[in-house]
This record gives structure tokens, sequence and C-alpha cells, in this order.
């Protein structure tokens, strides 16, 4: 078997991709080979280096990325609510508003009416006094 | 699914696989927490998006990729223009008295650093994030068969690199 072949299959074999039949052939070629024994060696040695220089994951940057995201999850005043909340208190001040008016149009009306009583009452007054005044008679004077 | 639950399922599975990468890529443990967070958050945000673990898995490690690289533009850092043609030895040696160094995690941390970048990325990605050469080749849009190339290449770089730190 073609060297390089050997080497792909032991490389497959270590990342668990070797199927059962080449695993047969590589385990002969091993057996009676010593590159191929030399390189499974090898493999073996680098896989171990590789475990023992696995990072550990650091526990501050799990309570960095949990804060994070709690303040991702915090309520938040959003467009829609804020438009909402303005629009309620808009319609709430429109209404006090029409009350107010209403209010003061209706004591103005009052008023107006009041007034209005007060004229005529004042105009009869006074048409009562041009009536009780005598009646002045004009009387034609000839001086020539 | 609760959405927190949901979130601290995919959190709890994906959280070493993603830092490894990131700090095995830039060497900088301080940037390499900010993309976690930063992938984290942007999976928290769009998770009514992405359904499938599958999905999930491929989405965070494409978003880490893409925040490794905006860092190493914003580095400068240089590519090598013919990747695949780089040599590796065919004579290595590590002795098993290796795991008696104390400075294994070292002395790997430095080999795996001097290896290219996109060599380096495909034996991180699949070394220590432990993705099949599918799912890597679908995060880097490569051929699988580039895949299995580059990885197996990293692996010659690194057993050379490893042997001559030993005998030296």
């Amino acid at each position: 078997m073609q060297k390089n072949r050997i080497f792909e299959m032991t490389d497959e074999y270590f990342d668990g991709r070797l199927s059962k039949e080449d695993e047969v052939l590589l385990f002969t070629a091993i057996a009676s080979d010593e590159n191929a024994r030399g390189y499974f060696k090898q493999m073996h040695i680098l896989k171990m280096a590789v475990k023992s220089a696995e990072e550990e994951y650091p526990e501050a940057l799990d309570r960095k990325v949990l804060q994070s995201l709690k303040q991702h999850t915090a309520p938040r005043m959003d467009i829609n609510r804020i438009v909402t909340y303005t629009t309620s208190a808009a319609a709430v001040l429109l209404i006090a508003i029409t009350f107010f008016i209403y209010g003061e149009v209706r004591e103005y009306r009052a008023k107006l009416s009041e007034l209005d009583t007060k004229v005529k009452e004042q105009y009869n007054t006074i048409e009562m006094l041009y009536n009780s005044l005598p009646t002045v008679t004009v009387k034609p004077v000839m001086n020539n | 699914m609760n959405k927190e639950l949901e979130f601290t399922i995919v959190y709890n599975r994906y959280k070493k696989q993603l830092y490894n990468y990131a700090f095995k890529m830039t060497r900088d443990r301080m940037i390499a927490e900010d993309i976690i967070q930063s992938v984290f958050e942007k999976y928290y945000s769009n998770m009514q998006d992405i359904r499938s673990a599958d999905a999930s898995s491929y989405w965070l490690f494409t978003t880490a990729r893409n925040l490794i690289y905006m860092y190493f533009r914003s580095r400068k850092v240089r590519f090598t223009e013919d990747i695949d043609n780089v040599e590796a030895a065919d004579d290595v040696n590590l002795p098993e008295s290796l795991f008696e160094n104390a400075e294994l995690k070292t002395m790997m941390d430095e080999a795996v650093s001097a290896l290219p970048v996109e060599f380096r990325e495909v034996f991180v990605l699949r070394e220590y994030s432990g993705l099949s050469y599918d799912e890597i080749a679908a995060s880097l849009q490569i051929e699988e068969k580039l895949v299995k190339s580059r990885l197996f290449s990293a692996r010659r770089k690194l057993l050379c690199k490893l042997s001559e730190k030993v005998n030296n």
C-alpha cells in the first residue's frame, strides 16, 4: 500500500472517519510496515499533546456573557410603547380641554343671557320713562 | 421551549469549542473573550431565525470566523499565498517523554500559532472544536478534500515543529 494512503488512513482513524474494512487494512499495514507504525505512534503522541493544550473556558467569561444577556433582556421602552403612551396622554389632555371649554362656553352663555335680559329690562324702563313724559303739542304760530 | 433555556443548552454545548477556536486563532485572551461574548450576544438576538442544532453550530462558527477575520484585517495579518504547497519534512520523531515536559502546553501553543492561518484554522476546528470534515468545509466554504489535505499538512508541520523543539 502507498505510504501516503497509509498516512491518510491513520489520520482518518484518529478522526473517527475510517471504515471498518479500511481499519483492518491499516492495522495490517501497521503490523508489517515500520513507517506506518512510526506515523501511527507520532499521531498518537500528537493527539495527546493536543489534548494537553486544550483551553479551559474562563469562568469570568461565563459571568460576562450572562451579564450582557441580562442587559439584552431587561425591559426597555420601545418606540411603539412610547407612541402609545404619548397618544393616550394627548387624548386625555384633549378631553380635559374640551370639558373646560364646554364649561366656559356654558358660563358665557348664561352671562350673555343675563345681560340680554338686563338690556331688555333697561329698554323697557327707558320706554316707560318716555311714555310717562307729558305729551308735547306743537302749535303753529303765525308771525305775519 | 423557553428562549433562555434553549440558549443555555446551546451556550454550554459550544462555549468551550468556540473559545478554543477564537483563542488558538488570535492568541489573545482578551480578544478571544470579546469575540465569544459578541458571538453569543448576536446568537441570542437572532435565535428565532436559527432553528436546528446543526444550523446553530454552523451559525456560531461562521459568526466567530467573521469576527476573527475582522480582527486579522484590523491587525493586517498576512496570509500565505501558496498555502497548499507548503513543504513538511518526512522524518519526525516525537519521543513519548514529551509528556514529561512541563512546557508541553506552551510548546504546543507556539507550534500551532506558527502554522499559516489557513492550516491553523482547519487544525483548530478539527482538534479543539471537534468539527467533522464536512462541518469544517461548510464553515470555511471550501471542499472537504481541501480540508483533509490541509489537516494532513498541518499535522505533519506540527510534528516537525514539536520534534524540533523537543530535540533542541
